[in-house]
Order: structure tokens, then C-alpha cells, then sequence
């Protein structure tokens, strides 16, 4: 199993003209040293007007920027928002493209269409019509990437026929993956033949369900890149602390911090009913304060032994990846987080390797449901 | 950190009536009610005047406007209509009463003493059919806000679900009048459902004095025609 780190750029008020720069620095000098001690992955999200939340508004930018400090590190775009009036697919494609250059082939190509309505609504896109966008922009993108003469009549874009440059210098294009949150999304993803970027800030048994239908449907799909990607990241929160309760009172703090945020933020489910978003229109499932400060099995904040139990329910589930957010703005002071990357790394990572996961897999009861779980953290 | 409202809960003190009028019980089973209902965004500084403290805003911060037909109640046929506002407490979705209007004197004196809402005596006229809704919210002094639902497209009651509605409910304390955060549970039950994608809301007559009009749209979101049965309840402490 792997592991990456992810950026939303959260930064609280009060704001200064310094605040954001803040942010951006810190998280850069945390890539740097993500990249070095084994991280494999880093992404960053595509928001627009979540104030607090999320200033991560242009992530080609800020990739670009960590690509001419990083050697190793995939650079994620999670997610580049695959729709046409808020971003032209040629330009989408365009900007990934340079990306994928510039960084010596590491850009891990992320797509999605926003899920809530400050997003959407702030440029006046029909939420009813976000899905189909984004289903036929990851359609015309990798033929923009791999055909000279690029000519799309489709419902939401057309452009007559033009050479699309740059050229990915991935062969045949990068990796495609899809933001998933939802049941629905996990099997579109898998019939498109596209990687699973899950990004609900959840718990293996909150992805059990998504990653078996995932697993179970990608075997018959019809794909709409070169080559078919059968790979699952899980979303979760990282803060390895020096101690259980030194690591519950910084992390656990933070994490909430983060949700409280995310609950004030409109999801179109909240307050437009529509096909295209399954949410009702009232409550939201949130995790609610008790749940995050008792830390669910899975939610990986803790000392090293209680990661690495937590994580092998991320194994039992089976995803590739679990990508980790590491912060929100400076609840976590910077000099921890670089230690908590530190300390995973040293003691989390090497009882992941395939070797050992391998071990570990043979010496397993067989049930129908894979490995057995380990007992649960406290 | 969350933008918490600015509104002290004295805000929205009423006058109550020297004694209080005779209204069958609550809860009131309401058949065959309508509810036209709209999402509207509003200027996040004016809604955090008017919310109270307990209660977050949201990004972006917008209202929750509905008007509700209730052909048959215990109290006989009435309509009310309220301006909520769009919010957070404790993490979870809100709703808050900024006002309120009701064309029933049952009614009025069941929301004054037992819910915190409807508080305003008023008009309220409302024409629904298969194809459209329309109504006009209407106070004492006259007309504060149209609403129009020109085309309906019939979807599944299923996508639709409305929070509970939270107030300030004016009562006689020890020490004269109290005001206190009064919660109701979500209080319909959807039968049937259309959503309108060409809403307007209009404000026929400057009344900037009032809630309904200074709370004004900024970019309509979304508009449902709902019918089912209501269940006109009394509100209880949070908590």
C-alpha cells in the first residue's frame, strides 16, 4: 500500500495579504519532504469562492511550482473541474499537458464537476447538467491528447478540428481518475475504466461498498482513455503523534476544526434537488464532533502503533492509497506536521510493503471478505 | 472559524396579546397542504445581522422562503408564510425564522405561544396548479413580496426532504418578558413534488423597514411546489 498527501489550502480568518502565501509556503516545504521520505502522491484540489475551506482554486499552479522542487512525488490535479463554462476542456487539457511536462511525467490527472452550489451556482451552471459535462469532457480530453486533428460536435462543447499542444509527454496520456463520493460515481468510474479518487474524508468501512463495486464492474469496462486504470485511492485525515493522547488532542482538534468548516460549506444536494446529486434536501451526513474526537477505526490519528493498526483496515479494504490531509491552515503548528510525515514514514510505511503485506495476506484466515481485520484501535 | 450571527434574541421580542385566544391543540394534522418553497441567496452581512448567535452562516449565505397552503386543520382552512435563513448550528443544517406572517388567528396564536412562528398577522394569497404557483405575501401595511413558480416539472418526492425550522418564541417570565430559541422537527411529509427552473421573486412595493424586503434575493437558487400533509406542531428548547 501507498501513500500521498493532499491540499485543499484551507486558510482561516482573519485573512492578511500574507495568509494564503503562508499557506502555499508551508505546504510547499511539506512536499519537499514527503517527496524525499516516501510519499508517493501529492494532490491538490480544484475550489472555487469556499472561503476558509479552500483557496486552492488553481492547482496546475501550484504543481507546477512543487514539480521544480519535488524528484519523485506524482502530482495529483484533484480534481481539474470538467466543466465547460467553468473551464474549457481544451484548456484543460492544454494546462495538464504543460503540467505533465514540466514535471517529467509525474502529473496524475484528476476529474470531477464540484458538489456544491457555491461553486457551480457562482457560474451559473445547471446543476442538472454537471454530470453529463463531465462525462463528455473525459471523453474528448485523451483524444485531445493523442490525435493531431481534434474536432468534438458534443452537447456541452464543440470546436472544429485544431491541434490541442501541448502534447502529455505520458505515453499514451496520464493516469485519469475521477473524484468519488458517491456509490453511483465508483461504478461510473469503474465503466469508464478510470482510477478511483475517493475523496470522502471517511473510514475503510465507509469505502468498503464503493471500492467492491469498483473492483467488480472495471473488469467489463468500456474506457474512455487509451488504457484502462484499475487503481483505488481512499481519502483520510494524518496526524501521527508523538503519544495516543498527544496525537488525539492535536490531530483530533484539527480534524474537527476542518469538518466544522466543511459543515458550513452549501452542497447542492442541501438546497437544489436535483438528479445529478443524490443528497437530499435537508442534513448531510456529517461526522458529528463525538464521532471525530473518538477517532473511528481507520481515521489514522495517533501514535505510530495505532496508525498502523488503523491502517491495516485500509488494507483489509483494499485500496492502493490512502492519501491524507495533514492539516487545516496552521490548526496544526508546521513543524508538527513535518514531524508527524517524519515519524509515518519512518515507523507506518515499511509494515506496508508488498513484502509484508504479502506475509501478512498469507498467514490470514481465507474468508469471503479477504484478510481478517485486526481489533480495533482504542 | 464559522461567521456566527449578530442578532440578540430581544430582535425579534413581539408584543403579545393581553390574553391568550382560544386555539384547538396542537399538533394540527394538515391534509392536502401545498408548500411553494424557494432558496434565494442574500448578502452574508445582512443575514448575520438578523441571525442569532448560536447559529453559523454558510458559504454563501441564503435564505429559505416558504409559503404553505393548508386547506384543512383542525383550526380550519389557513396560510402562513416564513423567511428563513439558511444556516448552521452545532454542525448540522438549520433553519432560522427571521419572519413570519399567517392570514389565521388560530393560527397566529398557536405559532405566538407554542412555536415562536408564524408571528405577524397578514394576507397571504396562493394559486397552485398542476402547471404553476403563485402567491403574495401580504402584512398589515401591505404587499412585501411576490412569488412565482411560471412552469412546473414533476420529480420524485424523493429528492426532496426540508429541515426543521428554529424561532424566537416571546413569553411572560417571572421578570417580565423572555425571549428564548425555540426548535420544531421537520414537519412535512412529501407527496407529491415539481421543481420550477424560471422562479422570480418581485417585491411589489418599497417596504424597506421589513425583514422580508431588506433579506432580499441575490440570485434565486432554486423553487419546489410540494404537496402532502403538514404537521403544525409546537416547538420545544433546543437541545
Amino acid at each position: 500500500m501507498k501513500f500521498g498527501i493532499f491540499y485543499e489550502h484551507s486558510v482561516q480568518k482573519p485573512w492578511t495579504r500574507q495568509s494564503e502565501l503562508r499557506e502555499y509556503e508551508q505546504a510547499m516545504e511539506q512536499i519537499v519532504l514527503a517527496d524525499e521520505i516516501g510519499f508517493d502522491q501529492v494532490w491538490q484540489v480544484e475550489h472555487h469562492f469556499l472561503e476558509e475551506y479552500s483557496h486552492g482554486s488553481a492547482p496546475e499552479v501550484f504543481l507546477a511550482a512543487a514539480a521544480a522542487r519535488t524528484k519523485r512525488i506524482h502530482l495529483g490535479q484533484g480534481i481539474a473541474v470538467c466543466l465547460p463554462p467553468m473551464n474549457h476542456p481544451a484548456r484543460i487539457a492544454e494546462r495538464a499537458a504543460m503540467l505533465d511536462l514540466v514535471s517529467g511525467g509525474r502529473l496524475e490527472f484528476g476529474t470531477g464537476r464540484s458538489a456544491t452550489w457555491t461553486e457551480v451556482g457562482g457560474f451559473n451552471i445547471d446543476p442538472d447538467s454537471t454530470k453529463e459535462m463531465w462525462d463528455e469532457c473525459i471523453r474528448a480530453i485523451p483524444k485531445m491528447w493523442t490525435e493531431d486533428e481534434f474536432e468534438w460536435h458534443g452537447k456541452y462543447f464543440s470546436m472544429p478540428p485544431r491541434n490541442v499542444l501541448p502534447k502529455p509527454i505520458q505515453d499514451p496520456h496520464p493516469p485519469m481518475w475521477v473524484a468519488v463520493s458517491s456509490p453511483e460515481t465508483a461504478v461510473q468510474a469503474a465503466e469508464r475504466g478510470i482510477e478511483m479518487l475517493g475523496v470522502t474524508l471517511g473510514t475503510p468501512a465507509d469505502y468498503r461498498r464503493l471500492v467492491a463495486d469498483y473492483r467488480r464492474i472495471i473488469k467489463h469496462c468500456d474506457p474512455v482513455g487509451k488504457f484502462v486504470n484499475n487503481q483505488v485511492n481512499a481519502a483520510s485525515w494524518l496526524y501521527c503523534g508523538e503519544d495516543p493522547n498527544e496525537a488525539k488532542a492535536v490531530g483530533g482538534a484539527a480534524a474537527f476544526s476542518f469538518f466544522q468548516t466543511a459543515a458550513h460549506l452549501v452542497g447542492l444536494g442541501g438546497i437544489y434537488p436535483s438528479h445529478a446529486y443524490t443528497a437530499q434536501a435537508n442534513a448531510t451526513a456529517l461526522l458529528s464532533q463525538a464521532e471525530i474526537l473518538s477517532l473511528r477505526e481507520g481515521f489514522p490519528v495517533g501514535s505510530p502503533e495505532e496508525i498502523i493498526q488503523n491502517m491495516r483496515y485500509w488494507e483489509e479494504v483494499g485500496v492502493e492509497r490512502v492519501v491524507m490531509l495533514i492539516n487545516f491552515d496552521q490548526a496544526i503548528p508546521h513543524k508538527k506536521v513535518l514531524a508527524s510525515l517524519e515519524r509515518f514514514a519512518k515507523y507506518v510505511m515499511p509494515e506496508f510493503t508488498e513484502e509484508k503485506m504479502a506475509e501478512r495476506a498469507k498467514k490470514a484466515p481465507k474468508t469471503d471478505g479477504g484478510p481478517e481485520a485486526p481489533p480495533m484501535a482504542t | 472559524m464559522p461567521d456566527f450571527g449578530r442578532a440578540k434574541h430581544a430582535k425579534y421580542a413581539i408584543d403579545l396579546p393581553t390574553s391568550k385566544p382560544e386555539y384547538p391543540a396542537l399538533p394540527w394534522t394538515c391534509a392536502d397542504a401545498t408548500i411553494l418553497n424557494v432558496y434565494f441567496e442574500v448578502r452574508k452581512e445582512i443575514l448575520l445581522d438578523w441571525l442569532p448567535p448560536e447559529y453559523g452562516r454558510t458559504v454563501p449565505a441564503y435564505c429559505r422562503l416558504f409559503v404553505v397552503d393548508n386547506p384543512q386543520s383542525p383550526a380550519g382552512s389557513f396560510r402562513d408564510a416564513t423567511l428563513g435563513l439558511g444556516s448552521r448550528m452545532s454542525m448540522m443544517p438549520a433553519i432560522f425564522a427571521a419572519a413570519s406572517i399567517t392570514n389565521s388567528r388560530a393560527a397566529l396564536a398557536a405559532g405566538i405561544f407554542e412555536r415562536g412562528y408564524a408571528n405577524a398577522f397578514g394576507k397571504i394569497e396562493f394559486e397552485a396548479d398542476r402547471t404553476g404557483a403563485h402567491a403574495i405575501i401580504s402584512d398589515e401595511k401591505g404587499p412585501l413580496l411576490e412569488v412565482t413558480l411560471p412552469l412546473l416539472q414533476t420529480i420524485e418526492p424523493s429528492r426532496l426532504a426540508y429541515d426543521h425550522v428554529d424561532a424566537i418564541k416571546t413569553s411572560r417570565g417571572d421578570n417580565g418578558m423572555k425571549t428564548e430559541l425555540m426548535v420544531t422537527a421537520p414537519d412535512f411529509k412529501i407527496e407529491h413534488a415539481a421543481i420550477c427552473k424560471n422562479a422570480r421573486i418581485e417585491y411589489p412595493t418599497e417596504r424597506p423597514e421589513s425583514a422580508w424586503q431588506i433579506l432580499n434575493n441575490r440570485n434565486l437558487v432554486s423553487a419546489q411546489l410540494v404537496r402532502g400533509t403538514r404537521t403544525f406542531a409546537a416547538a420545544r428548547l433546543p437541545g
